[in-house]
């Protein structure tokens, strides 16, 4: 990295838009179907285990400040553990920048654009983030940075216009039953770990922080936080607008959420205020997208080429390829929410992942000498 | 490169036995009175710098008196000021006091005066307007800056007129410019840095910046790009203009090209470095971002409140300008159940009769716009007007009556092109007339998907650029709040800019700290 340029509400922003992703489509239903009414608190109780997520990934920037995760790697735990924890990562991003753009392209041809092809939708999608990716990581941040002024508002207004439109009902909330959370503890918890996993994208873009070290947690915390306002508004409003178990009935992904924000003129999903709903939604999907493929890519790219300055653009070509031909085994928007569920597990694994790594690099010293 | 002339003197050996050549050494004596006088060596000099000029018939060879003869083109000096400077003073002096430097620069009141080094160089400065004084007994003439040549006066900006504001714009003489900027910014500070570019025309061009408030790696970056510069000709600034981005294919210009003095001045106090060329009246300002090409000088000579109005309306005018064939298209084929129902069925009614479907239409009718655009530039002004009316209301009227375009059609295309001429720079127009036809084929191909899918692509390329290490979408990708808060949107009253300028320096400074 030769030139530090990311700052901390830089990164943090980053964050959001990273930890928010294809989330906000499937996360509402995946925890009404594991935690029932209970569901609201899951992203209040997500947040020590991703703070301390934050903590680690700010550990290893420190101790390998210049450095991304598959250069650091083989020396931390050795070339063939590097191929296999590295290997985990990149299937986590590869399957979420799949996720968000199959998931985004069956939504739009079930709704919108219901006589274009998907793979055409989802190429198009791939074709903007293989740009992004080829232009370098400076050019995410921009884009991300420009696409505040867009989504900022968006995502404020749909914290502040369910109160104005909705009859919203606290006492939807209650009661509350512990027994809700403990019926499937696992999957709740890889739900809680997997929320708030935005602060990975630091192993990919922490050696562009400027100044480096502690900005690192600061950008961790700060996103992540924000990142709570915005899963609390997806998964509490319709529990607030219809009660339990109401919220839960509408299936499709987030259209409890949409029910709630939109006014009330039937005819979903083709709705006008659906459509620039939609549209709003995919500038956070793309973001998210454009992210998950460029730290896949480059992890891939340090693994094999740790001292490259760049990726090498063919390989950004090849790999946005395969990416279109993966999504063609996605039949209907069902099987990516059910891939989603898969999804969730790589995710808790990665979350996880990052304070063990943490601990190996407390425990090894020695293991930040030699590059 | 430069062409290599090869200029070797003829040794004149038989003259040579004859007269004795000069010598320069101090202990030179006059030749005998009775002696006869030869000027074989400044005779010589006049043919090889004429041969070397190819003995063009606009070559003036004036001599002056006995061994002293002056050469220079007349078409770029300025013939009073030969009289002035060389004709009268040396009716009083002969070559003997001439042959030092210190001597010529006493006798002759010019501040241009210079010894050139061969005959090479002097043919050269010939070539480039000055004049070559030979004088017997020199190995190498001297050469004087006389340059005058026929310039337009000073008038008001063509292309940028302003309702507020200075009404003077730059010339095609860079002397000229180099003046109207001094005369604003009177300060020790102000750096002018000469060069030649162009290796045939051997064009000037001055490189000016504010010492202290310009990065100096920029400014030494634009110097370095200008001197690097090999191409045959520089007839224009916008020559200039991809070699100092350093990218060949640009789809926004990469600096602002100005006619106006003020603009040239405000640009030089906030820190930008600008390039004045010789033979253009337009000077070039960078590096520059996006933001600032939506700005107009006159946003500073109005009130804050009223640059925000204007600064508004031209953004809606570049969103009319972009995006409105592809909404309209969107909207028409793909997803009318954005509009309310009774907006939905007029849209319909109107395209009911019409032959082709809405890309065609669209493509149709900006493609007759371009013509009529390109026409009324082209044209003189008076037949431009006529053209304007046959065009847009004639043809328009015609078309709408006629059912191969829709009324709405007539609207959206009106709309474009008021909102094109809301865009204040005209290079900015082009690339946005330019990026339209992207937004409308991705609007034919995925409706208003389409449409932000090349919204993306297009923040995707203006996110990549950097213009000089400065990033093009600055200050709003990167994020630069108090610049942000300045002068993008809105500016800022001055009182408050003034402030905001001191914590925009302090924070840049503290990131350069960082870095």
């Amino acid at each position: 990295m030769r030139e530090p340029y990311l700052s901390w509400p830089e990164a943090a922003w980053l964050i959001v838009q990273y930890s928010v992703c294809a989330n906000y489509l499937f996360m509402p239903q995946l925890l009404y179907s594991i935690s029932g009414r209970l569901s609201w608190a899951v992203p209040i109780i997500a947040i020590p285990p991703a703070i301390a997520g934050a903590w680690a990934v700010y550990y290893l920037h420190t101790r390998f400040p210049g450095e991304r995760l598959g250069q650091f790697l083989p020396r931390l735990v050795g070339r063939p553990l590097s191929i296999a924890i590295a290997g985990l990562y990149i299937l986590f991003w590869i399957g979420g920048s799949v996720t968000n753009v199959t998931v985004f392209a069956h939504y739009l041809s079930d709704t919108i654009l219901q006589f274009t092809p998907v793979t055409v939708l989802v190429a198009t999608n791939m074709l903007i983030i293989v740009l992004v990716s080829l232009s370098g990581l400076k050019t995410l941040v921009r884009v991300n940075d420009a696409l505040l002024f867009i989504v900022a508002p968006f995502l404020l207004f749909t914290w502040l216009w369910p109160f104005v439109a909705s009859r919203l009902d606290f006492s939807n909330l209650l009661p509350v039953e512990l027994s809700e959370l403990t019926s499937d503890p696992l999957r709740v918890a890889m739900a809680a770990v997997t929320m708030y996993h935005g602060y990975l994208i630091l192993l990919i873009a922490g050696p562009a922080l400027n100044p480096s070290g502690l900005t690192a947690l600061t950008a961790g915390a700060l996103g992540t936080l924000l990142s709570v306002f915005v899963f609390l508004a997806f998964i509490t409003m319709p529990l607030l607008a219809f009660g339990w178990p109401y919220a839960n009935l509408l299936t499709y992904p987030a259209a409890s959420f949409l029910e709630v924000v939109a006014p009330k003129t039937g005819l979903f999903p083709i709705r006008r205020f659906d459509f620039v709903l939609t549209v709003f939604f995919r500038y956070i999907m793309i973001v998210a997208a454009m992210s998950y493929f460029y730290s896949a890519a480059q992890t891939m790219s340090d693994l094999v080429s740790p001292a490259a300055k760049r990726m090498h653009p063919w390989f950004v070509v090849t790999l946005g390829i395969v990416l279109v031909m993966l999504s063609t085994l996605f039949k209907g928007i069902r099987t990516v929410m059910e891939f989603t569920s898969m999804w969730v597990i790589l995710g808790a694994s990665v979350a996880v992942m990052a304070p063990i790594l943490a601990l190996v690099a407390f425990l090894r010293p020695d293991a930040g000498h030699g590059r | 490169m430069r062409r290599p002339i090869k200029i070797i003197p003829r040794p004149i050996e038989a003259e040579a036995r004859k007269a004795q050549p000069p010598d320069l050494s101090p202990e030179f004596r006059e030749p005998p009175v009775d002696a006869p006088l030869r000027f074989d060596d400044v005779e010589e000099q006049v043919s090889l710098i004429s041969m070397a000029l190819g003995s063009p018939s606009d070559l003036a060879v004036r001599r002056m008196s006995d061994g002293v003869v002056c050469l220079f083109l007349s078409p770029l000096v300025d013939q009073g000021a030969v009289r002035h400077s060389l004709v009268e003073p040396l009716s009083r002096a002969g070559w003997l006091e001439l042959q030092e430097k210190s001597q010529a620069a006493r006798v002759l009141p010019v501040a241009g005066l210079s010894e050139a080094r061969s005959l090479e160089a002097a043919v050269d400065r010939v070539a480039e307007g000055e004049t070559a004084l030979i004088v017997h007994g020199r190995p190498t003439p001297y050469t004087l800056d006389l340059r005058g040549r026929v310039a337009r006066q000073v008038s008001p900006p063509i292309s940028e007129p302003s309702v507020r504001g200075p009404r003077d714009s730059l010339t095609e003489r860079l002397s000229d410019n180099l003046g109207l900027v001094r005369q604003r910014i009177r300060n020790r500070n102000l750096r002018v840095r000469e060069l030649t570019v162009g290796l045939d025309t051997r064009t000037r061009v001055a490189v000016c910046y504010f010492e202290g408030k310009a990065s100096p790696e920029i400014a030494n970056a634009v110097i370095q790009r200008l001197s690097a510069i090999d191409t045959p000709a520089v007839l224009d600034s916008s020559y200039l203009m991809t070699y100092l981005a350093q990218r060949t294919w640009l789809l926004f210009p990469p600096a602002v090209a100005t006619e106006r003095a003020d603009r040239v001045c405000a640009a030089i106090i906030q820190g930008r470095v600008v390039v004045i060329c010789d033979n253009s009246p337009f000077a070039l300002v960078i590096p520059i971002q996006m933001v600032t090409l939506f700005q107009a000088n006159e946003d500073h000579y109005s009130l804050a409140i009223h640059s925000f109005l204007l600064r508004t309306v031209r953004i809606i005018g570049w969103l009319a300008a972009t995006m409105a064939p592809g909404l309209y298209i969107g909207i028409a084929s793909f997803n009318p159940g954005i509009l309310p129902a009774h907006a939905a069925m007029t849209i319909a009614a109107a395209r009911q009769g019409v032959p082709y479907p809405p890309v065609i239409e669209v493509l149709i009718m900006d493609i007759a716009l371009e013509m009529l655009a390109e026409a009324s530039v082209r044209l003189p002004t008076y037949v431009g007007g006529a053209a304007t009316v046959v065009g847009g209301l004639i043809l328009g009227t015609a078309a709408a009556q006629a059912k191969l375009v829709s009324n709405v059609m007539i609207i959206v295309v009106a709309l474009t092109a008021i909102g094109s001429f809301a865009i204040p720079d005209y290079q900015n127009q082009l690339s946005w007339r330019t990026v339209k036809y992207l937004f409308t084929l991705s609007s034919a191909f995925l409706g208003i998907i389409g449409l932000t899918t090349a919204g993306l692509i297009i923040l995707v390329y203006v996110c990549s650029v950097d213009v000089l290490g400065v990033p093009f979408m600055s200050p709003i990708a990167p994020w630069r709040w108090t610049a942000m808060v300045k002068d993008v949107a809105m500016r800022v009253p001055d009182p408050l800019a003034v402030e905001l300028g001191k914590q925009q320096r302090e924070e840049e400074a503290e990131g350069t700290a960082d870095a």
